[in-house]
């Protein structure tokens, strides 16, 4: 059986999930929880969003008609949009669409090794959804006192030392300072915790948390921050760190290969990826300088390929680009031959893995 | 001197060691130079350790699936071998139905050969992640322990996995 568990191991999801239906023992294995996160290790991230279809689909998995709450939901005329769950993969510098018939969210707010967070329509709760399996979790929404979707933040981590799943809530209270909020996938309950101090973070939360090395961590404003804000996911404890450079409107966090690394706009066409080496004492390594015109537009999203390129986005254009590591080259994501990735820019994008994990 | 025995033996060690590995299944014989057969971990641990006679028996892998673990071998073991070389090399290895390739994967997990057991499963992922599970069932000679009501509500529970599957 263990051969065997290196083959599963290369299958993407969908197949997983399918094979385990195969046989009793292939579905306890494939479904395992160490099984889980050996997949979950080396699954290749792809970029989650929510596509418009109009008109909608014939066959569609409606999140509320599943949570049973469909009597309550509003029902839309037959031809407007309706927002499904979809994702980019790209293979060879083609990126392709696989749209899911999941539908009925507000909007997706964060991912955790294959599990998506996303505001529930109409209703203004939560919920967790893995989209292979399709097992549905709703969550209640926790403190809201401001409505935009501005003034809270959502970060959605795994805690190893509780073997748990936290949903990290930042909001601005009366006072106008930061609170924070979690919930665990286990117990859902809100808990109050201590909260960030709000000198380093704007009135709006503009960037979404990226989780690396233990930590949740926040750019605390959308351009000219000299330190990132962080949260400790086992100690719940927030700290701060310096920045090597201030950051600028595009710039971003973003995971690579465990690590947290800083992609950074130093000046007109030059781009640096700093890495931070917590472990090694080092603080912030400089990794790449990437040059050429064009580049203070693209905005960082995602190491693909396992840690081989790194994706951009070009949000006003809708373009998408990879970063090939290795070859040092810049090259755009064709669709269809195509390098335009036709998506709602109201919505969020996030890189996500399918993988068959639960909570 | 206890040791002084030993380094007799290895100082009269020929330069060339070859060792024979006969399938149990069909009782073939292959006779290999020791560098090659030595990227088995499990025939390293054999002769290591001095289990090995002059011929190892290798049990459950037939002539056929140890004629391509060593050929497989031998590529791996030229040092003037590029990566190029490699690829394609292996590729050539696997290019086989899925049936021998679930025998091969055994054979290198049996022996434990890395490199031939990565490629291996590759392509055995990539042969079947499109194939309906039932397919997948037969292929790896595995009994279906549900019983068709138990089947019937797992597919109702999860029919968007089997869409486009009979």
């Amino acid at each position: 059986m263990t051969c065997f568990s290196k083959i599963f191991l290369l299958l993407p999801a969908k197949s997983l999930h399918r094979a385990s239906f195969v046989c009793k023992a292939w579905f306890k294995l494939i479904n395992s929880s160490n099984f889980v996160e050996a997949h979950i290790l080396q699954a290749e991230p792809v970029v989650i969003y929510l596509k418009s279809v109009s008109p909608p689909r014939p066959k569609m998995f409606s999140i509320e008609d599943n949570l049973s709450l469909s009597k309550f939901s509003r029902r839309e005329t037959a031809n407007s949009p309706v927002h499904y769950l979809s994702y980019v993969e790209v293979q060879n510098g083609e990126g392709k669409v696989i749209e899911s018939n999941i539908s009925d969210f507000q909007n997706i707010l964060a991912t955790c090794n294959g599990l998506v967070l996303a505001t529930r329509k109409d209703t203004r709760g939560l919920l967790v959804i893995n989209p292979v399996t399709r097992r549905v979790l709703p969550l209640p929404r926790g403190t809201i006192l401001l409505y935009a979707e501005c003034y809270h933040s959502y970060g959605f981590v795994f805690s190893h030392l509780s073997r748990e799943y936290k949903v990290v809530h930042l909001f601005r209270d009366e006072s106008k300072s930061i609170a924070c909020e979690i919930i665990s996938l286990t117990t859902r309950s809100w808990r109050a915790v201590n909260g960030p101090s709000s000198e380093h973070f704007h009135t709006y939360f503009s960037r979404k948390p990226v989780a690396a090395n233990g930590s949740l961590h926040w750019l605390p404003c959308g351009g000219g921050c000299s330190c990132i804000v962080s949260m400790g996911i086992d100690d719940e404890k927030f700290y701060t760190r310096i920045l090597p450079n201030r950051s600028r409107r595009n710039d971003r966090l973003v995971e690579i290969g465990g690590l947290l690394s800083f992609v950074t706009h130093v000046v007109e066409d030059t781009l640096e990826i700093w890495i931070l080496k917590e472990s090694e004492g080092e603080g912030w390594v400089k990794r790449h300088t990437i040059t050429g015109s064009g580049i203070r537009n693209l905005v960082p999203t995602c190491m693909m390929k396992r840690g081989r390129e790194l994706f951009f986005v070009i949000e006003r254009e809708n373009h998408l680009c990879a970063y090939d590591m290795e070859t040092l080259e810049m090259r755009a994501v064709e669709f269809d031959g195509v390098a335009l990735w036709r998506r709602h820019i109201y919505f969020s994008y996030l890189p996500h893995i399918n993988t068959l994990a639960s909570w | 001197m206890a040791s002084a025995p030993e380094n007799e033996k290895n100082a009269s060690a020929p330069e060339k060691k070859t060792l024979t590995l006969k399938s149990m299944i069909n009782n073939e014989e292959f006779v290999v130079d020791e560098h090659v057969a030595l990227q088995s971990v499990t025939i390293k641990n054999m002769v290591d350790s001095d289990c090995a006679g002059d011929v190892i028996p290798v049990p459950t892998i037939s002539g056929e699936i140890l004629a391509l673990v060593i050929e497989y071998c031998k590529n791996h073991a030229n040092p003037s071998a590029s990566e190029d070389d490699l690829k394609k090399a292996d590729a050539g290895i696997v290019a086989k139905d899925i049936y021998t390739l679930i025998d091969l994967v055994l054979a290198a997990n049996f022996l434990d050969i890395k490199g031939l057991l990565e490629v291996t499963s590759q392509k055995i992922a990539d042969s079947i992640k499109d194939l309906p599970h039932q397919d997948v069932r037969e292929i790896f000679g595995v009994e279906n322990d549900y019983t068709p009501e138990e089947e019937a509500a797992v597919r109702a529970e999860h029919d968007w996995a089997f869409e486009g599957f009979p």
